[in-house]
């Protein structure tokens, strides 16, 4: 008689990793945006890569709010890479799945060898492979599509 | 071989399949959220009173989930150009007139371009073409050029309306028309003609097409 085959069943992936520590809510904190309670933060120039335009009009709106600048909308990883070139931005937001042949993470590893900046992954369910292979380009973290605009501002906030 | 080893394998087989299209889902069910998400803060931030910004998102959610209809119909494939015009614009077709081949648009981009034709209809029903009896619409586009250099040329052009008045107000919609289709070497003109609203798009076509439909 054959062994019985144990059928895999995949174990649950671990909760949601944090690269950047952890970015708790305190609420007796001051909101970022209140300008007479905080030191603004440095005003960052920052790369959206976003192939849904409506989302990455919104994210530009948020960033330019909280006093950063927008260097460029790119909607593949290859736009990315051009725009980031030309314009050397401090940080990239990054959505990791984009159209075309290279992905989000493509994007960000080649652009942290060639220019060293930083990406900021934001897609809609980084799994374990995902976050695997994203940190090779020693990402600052991932936030989750639909994105906490809080959440944004403090991460923002501690660059 | 034993059966029973046939329906492990098979049962194997079938949890693998579930988990991936649950994880497929669970990502396209995200980025509508998070799509839904832009348009609710961004009508919100027009500075509009409530009752029209309530009116506003209504109308741009609708018109999402008429994209994501369409995308359902092709399990997320391409679909007709003039299956999407005619579904967004189904209300006043007869004063529509459209003209341009048939071409097949990469799902990827169908809601990009349902909204972009929603914005524009939502303008023509209230301030152009479409907000008297007299008015009509051309939609027109062409492929020019061909392999990697081909582009898509797309014109809405509003005739017989009522006088053009400039916007006092740059609201999200301008902004999605003025700014959507990121691609490198995007061409966009928007223009308050005396005749009637101009919108002309000029894109690159390798990646709004399917690109077994690219020749």
């Amino acid at each position: 008689m054959p062994p019985i085959e144990k059928l895999s069943i995949p174990a649950p992936e671990p909760p949601l990793l944090w690269m950047l520590a952890s970015i708790p809510h305190d609420s007796n904190a001051p909101d970022v945006s209140d300008s007479t309670s905080y030191n603004a933060p440095r005003s960052l120039r920052i790369l959206i890569v976003e192939d849904e335009i409506l989302i990455a009009l919104d994210m530009r709106d948020l960033l330019e709010e909280s006093g950063h600048v927008v260097v460029g909308i790119a909607d593949s990883a290859d736009h990315a890479v051009a725009i980031a070139v030309r314009e050397r931005p401090d940080l990239i937001l990054m959505d990791i799945v984009l159209a075309g042949p290279h992905d989000g993470i493509d994007a960000a590893l080649e652009l942290r060898e060639r220019l060293d900046v930083p990406s900021l992954f934001i897609t809609a369910h980084p799994d374990l492979p995902m976050r695997e292979r994203a940190e090779a380009a020693r990402p600052l973290g991932f936030l989750v599509k639909p994105l906490d605009e809080g959440t944004l501002r403090r991460v923002l906030a501690r660059l | 071989m034993p059966s029973c080893w046939h329906a492990t394998a098979e049962l194997r087989e079938r949890l693998t399949q579930q988990r991936l299209l649950s994880r497929e889902l669970n990502h396209r069910v995200k980025n509508v959220l998070a799509m839904v998400q832009a348009m609710v803060r961004r009508t919100l931030s027009d500075q509009r009173p409530v009752a029209e910004a309530r009116e506003l998102i209504g109308q741009r959610l609708q018109a999402l989930a008429r994209a994501q209809d369409l995308l359902l119909r092709t399990d997320w494939k391409d679909i007709s150009i003039k299956e999407i015009i005619a579904t967004e614009l189904a209300t006043y077709s007869e004063r529509i007139v459209l003209d341009g081949p048939d071409l097949r648009i990469d799902g990827r981009n169908v809601q990009t371009l349902t909204l972009l034709l929603h914005e524009l209809t939502t303008n023509a029903v209230k301030h152009g073409a479409l907000s008297d009896a007299s008015g009509e619409v051309s939609i027109s586009w062409a492929t020019v050029g061909s392999g990697a250099n081909a582009r898509f040329w797309f014109r809405w052009e509003e005739r017989h309306g009522p006088t053009v008045k400039l916007p006092v107000h740059k609201g999200f919609g301008t902004v999605l028309l003025q700014s959507t289709f990121s691609a490198p070497d995007t061409k966009r003109r928007l223009a308050f003609e005396p005749g009637g609203l101009v919108y002309e798009l000029d894109i690159p076509l390798a990646g709004l097409i399917q690109a077994s439909a690219n020749g």
